[in-house]
C-alpha cells in the first residue's frame, strides 16, 4: 500500500447504501488521507456521487460507519463535519449576490440565530461588526479568485466559469478540513475546463487540504489526482496512484477503463503458454501451463516490427494527425481465436502501407498485461518477463 | 396572411366582449356610486350620471365607521396571510424536498383537502369556537383560515421544481432545515408567494359568509360585513352610499393587484426559477 500521508481525514468502514432494493454501495471500505488530492473515478451509476454525499453528510449509510480522523461522524450533519462541497451545477443561490453567496457559510457559523434576524442584523452593533469582519474575508477570497469586481452581481449575470469560481470561493471561505468536488468541471467548455483544472490543482497546493474529486473523466482524474479510487458497481476495484492504475491494472475492468485508447484483450487458446507461439514470441514464459490467460496490450505500446509476433491484415486506418490508429485482423496461425482484432497507435511517419497489407507488430514484454481469462484478475506470479 | 388577421380580429372582439361582460357590474357600481338618488331608479338605462353626486362618498364615510371596517379588513387579512405563510411554506418544503414515510399520504390528504369547500366545515368550526367562547373576536375571523391547503399545494409545486443540489449546498453551508425554508426556498418562490397572497387577501377581504356567521359586533366587522350596515338602517337601502362604500372597499384590492400583476401572472403560470 502506498503511503499518502500520516492521517486519514475520512474513512468508510464496511459502508453499504441501499435505496429500496437497489444496493448502490456494497461493503465499501476506504480512507482519504489528509492533504492528498484523491479522485473517485468511475462511469455514471457506479456510486461515486453517493459516496461523496455520504462523505458530506447529506446522506447516511444503511450499514457501516463513516469516520473523520478516526471518530464516527455517521450521524453528524454536514456543517458539523466542516467539509465544503462544490456541486456540478454550482448550486449558487440565485437570489443572493456573489458576496452574499460566499458569505453565507460564515454567517451561519459565526453569528447567532438572534443576530441573523432581519431587523437585528441591521441595527445590532455586535452583529454589524461581525458582518463587517466576514465581508472583509469574503473580499479577500474574491480577490484571490478574480471575482473582485463581481461581488454585487447575481449568479444569473455571470458566465459559467465565473459561477464556478464563486462556488469554489464559497467552499474556500470557511477553511474546511476536506473539500468535496462533484464533477465540478463538467458544465464548462473544453478550453475553460483545462484552465480550471490547473487552477484547482494550484488551489490544492496552496490550501494543503484534502480534496476529494468525483469525476467520470479519466483525463481529469489522471492529471490532477495524487491517488485514484476507481469505482465500479458500488465497489472500489482499484486504489492507487494514476501511474499504478495505468501500469498495473488489477483486472481487465480497470485495464479497459483506464487509458486514452481502450486496451486490446487477446484471449489465448488453451495451452498456448507452453507451446511457445505468441506467448513466447512476446518474451513471456509461464510456470503453470494449465492456466487460461488473456493478454492485455495498449494500442500506444504496439509498434511496427518486421519480426513482431503479431501479424495480420490491415483492416482499417484512422489518421489522427501525429499518430495513426490501425486496426489489424490477426492471422489465424498466431494461436488466438479466429477473427481477433488488434488496434495499434503508430507514428504517422511510419505508415507506408494501406488497407489489406500484411504487417507485423511487436510489443515490449514489460508492457504486456496478463490476466486470468475467467476472473479477469491480473496474474502476477509465475509469469517471467524477459525485460 | 389575411386569414391570420381575421382570426386576430375575431379573437380580439371575443376578448373585448368577455372583458365587457366581466367589467359591466363594476362600471355599474361606479356609476351608481356617483348618481344622486333620483337618477338611480329611472326607467332608461344610462351609465353616465347627469349630475355627479360626490356626497354619496361623504355619506358612506360618515354614516358608518368605514375606516374602522377597512382597518379590520387589514388586520384580519394580514393575520390570515401571516399564519398561512407560516404554516404552509414549511409544510410545502417538507412535502417537496424531504424524504419521509408518510409523504405521499400527507400530500394526498392535502389534495383531498382542496376538494372540501369551507362551507362544509363551517358549522363544526362555528360550534368549536362557540364552545371555546371565541366567537365575535378577531381570533374567530383568523383562526379557521390559519392553514391553507391551497397554499401548501401551490408552494409544493414551486419547490418541487427547484434543483435538489441547491438545498444540499445550503445544508453544507450550515443552514438548518428551517433556515433553508425562510432564507432559500421562500425568497426563490416570490412569484408563487405573490400569487398566493393575492388569492388569500382577495378571498378573505371579500368574504361575507364567515364574518356574518362568526361575528355580530360592528367594532370587528370586516368591510363586506360592514357595508351591510347601510341596509340595516331604518331608512331602507341607501343605494348610492352603499355603492360608494363598495367602491372604497374594493379599491385597495384593485390597487394591490395592479402593483403585483406581473409577478402574480408569473406565479400562476409557470414561474420557473431563473438560474
Amino acid at each position: 500500500m502506498d503511503d499518502y500521508g500520516s492521517e486519514d481525514v475520512m474513512g468508510f468502514q464496511a459502508v453499504s447504501r441501499r435505496f429500496g432494493s437497489t444496493e448502490i454501495l456494497k461493503d465499501l471500505t476506504l480512507s482519504i488521507s489528509d492533504g492528498a488530492f484523491t479522485a473517485i473515478l468511475g462511469p455514471s451509476g457506479c456510486g461515486k456521487s453517493t459516496t461523496l454525499r455520504l462523505m458530506a453528510g447529506l446522506d447516511q449509510p444503511t450499514e457501516g460507519s463513516v469516520t473523520m480522523f478516526g471518530r464516527d461522524v455517521s450521524e453528524k450533519r454536514p456543517a458539523e463535519r466542516n467539509i465544503a462541497m462544490v456541486f456540478q451545477s454550482y448550486a449558487l443561490y440565485p437570489h443572493l449576490s456573489v458576496a452574499e453567496n460566499i458569505a453565507l457559510p460564515l454567517l451561519m457559523r459565526e453569528t447567532s440565530a438572534f443576530q441573523r434576524l432581519p431587523l437585528i442584523s441591521k441595527f445590532s452593533t455586535s452583529s454589524r461588526s461581525k458582518r463587517a469582519g466576514i465581508f472583509e474575508r469574503v473580499k479577500a477570497i474574491a480577490e484571490m479568485l478574480d471575482l473582485g469586481d463581481l461581488l454585487h452581481r447575481k449568479p444569473g449575470q455571470l458566465s459559467g466559469g465565473q459561477q464556478q469560481r464563486v462556488a469554489v470561493g464559497r467552499a474556500l471561505v470557511r477553511d474546511p478540513t476536506l473539500f468535496l468536488l462533484d464533477e465540478p468541471l463538467s458544465n464548462l467548455d473544453a478550453k475553460l475546463r483545462i484552465q480550471m483544472r490547473s487552477e484547482l490543482s494550484a488551489l490544492h497546493r496552496r490550501t494543503g487540504r484534502a480534496f476529494v474529486y468525483v469525476t467520470h473523466d479519466q483525463t481529469e482524474a489522471m492529471g490532477m489526482a495524487d491517488r485514484i479510487l476507481l469505482m465500479l458497481d458500488g465497489r472500489v476495484i482499484q486504489d492507487g496512484t494514476p501511474r499504478s492504475l495505468y501500469e498495473q491494472p488489477q483486472n481487465t475492468k480497470v485495464a479497459g477503463f483506464i487509458g486514452g485508447h481502450s486496451m486490446n484483450f487477446l484471449v489465448l487458446q488453451r495451452g498456448a503458454t507452453s507451446a511457445g507461439g505468441l506467448f513466447a514470441g512476446l518474451g513471456l514464459s509461464c510456470s503453470d501451463p494449465s492456466m487460461e490467460m488473456t493478454l492485455g496490450i495498449r494500442p500506444e505500446h504496439l509498434d511496427l516490427d518486421p519480426d513482431g509476433p503479431l501479424y495480420g491484415k490491415v483492416e482499417h486506418v484512422e489518421y489522427l494527425g501525429g499518430e495513426t490508429m490501425i486496426e489489424l485482423l490477426l492471422d489465424r496461425q498466431i494461436g488466438l481465436e479466429t477473427g481477433s482484432k488488434l488496434r495499434a497507435l503508430v507514428s504517422s511517419a511510419r505508415v507506408p502501407f494501406g488497407l489489406g497489407d500484411a504487417i507485423n507488430l511487436g510489443c515490449k514484454p514489460e508492457l504486456v498485461h496478463v490476466f486470468e481469462s475467467g476472473s479477469g484478475e491480473r496474474i502476477r506470479t509465475g509469469i517471467e518477463k524477459a525485460a | 396572411m389575411r386569414q391570420g388577421i381575421l382570426i386576430r380580429v375575431a379573437s380580439t372582439i371575443a376578448l373585448l366582449l368577455g372583458a365587457a361582460l366581466v367589467l359591466l357590474p363594476f362600471f355599474w357600481m361606479i356609476s351608481i356610486s356617483l348618481k344622486p338618488p333620483d337618477e338611480i331608479f329611472t326607467r332608461h338605462v344610462s351609465l353616465l350620471p347627469d349630475r355627479i353626486a360626490w356626497e354619496n362618498y361623504a355619506i358612506a364615510v360618515t354614516s358608518v365607521p368605514l375606516g374602522r371596517f377597512l382597518m379590520n379588513g387589514v388586520i384580519v387579512c394580514s393575520g390570515i396571510l401571516f399564519f398561512q405563510m407560516l404554516f404552509s411554506v414549511p409544510c410545502a418544503y417538507a412535502l417537496a424536498q424531504r424524504q419521509f414515510k408518510a409523504r405521499v399520504v400527507i400530500f394526498g390528504m392535502v389534495l383531498a383537502g382542496l376538494l372540501v369547500p369551507f362551507h362544509v366545515t363551517a358549522i363544526p368550526i362555528f360550534l368549536g369556537l362557540a364552545k371555546l367562547r371565541l366567537l365575535d373576536s378577531y381570533t374567530a375571523l383568523i383562526l379557521p383560515f390559519a392553514t391553507s391547503v391551497f397554499g401548501i399545494f401551490l408552494f409544493r409545486q414551486f419547490f418541487a421544481r427547484m434543483p435538489k443540489s441547491l438545498f444540499d449546498a445550503a445544508r453544507v453551508d450550515g443552514l438548518s432545515e428551517g433556515a433553508i425554508v425562510w432564507r432559500i426556498a421562500l425568497p426563490l418562490s416570490w412569484p408563487a408567494a405573490t400569487a398566493f397572497a393575492i388569492f388569500s387577501v382577495t378571498a378573505h377581504w371579500n368574504d361575507l359568509f364567515w364574518p356574518l356567521i362568526a361575528t355580530s359586533d360592528p367594532a370587528i366587522a370586516t368591510p363586506p360585513r360592514g357595508i351591510l350596515y347601510f341596509r340595516d338602517e331604518e331608512a331602507g337601502t341607501d343605494l348610492g352610499p352603499l355603492m360608494a362604500g363598495a367602491m372604497i372597499i374594493t379599491a385597495p384590492l384593485i390597487l394591490l393587484f395592479l402593483f403585483a400583476q406581473r409577478t402574480f401572472i408569473r406565479g400562476v403560470a409557470t414561474g420557473g426559477l431563473r438560474g
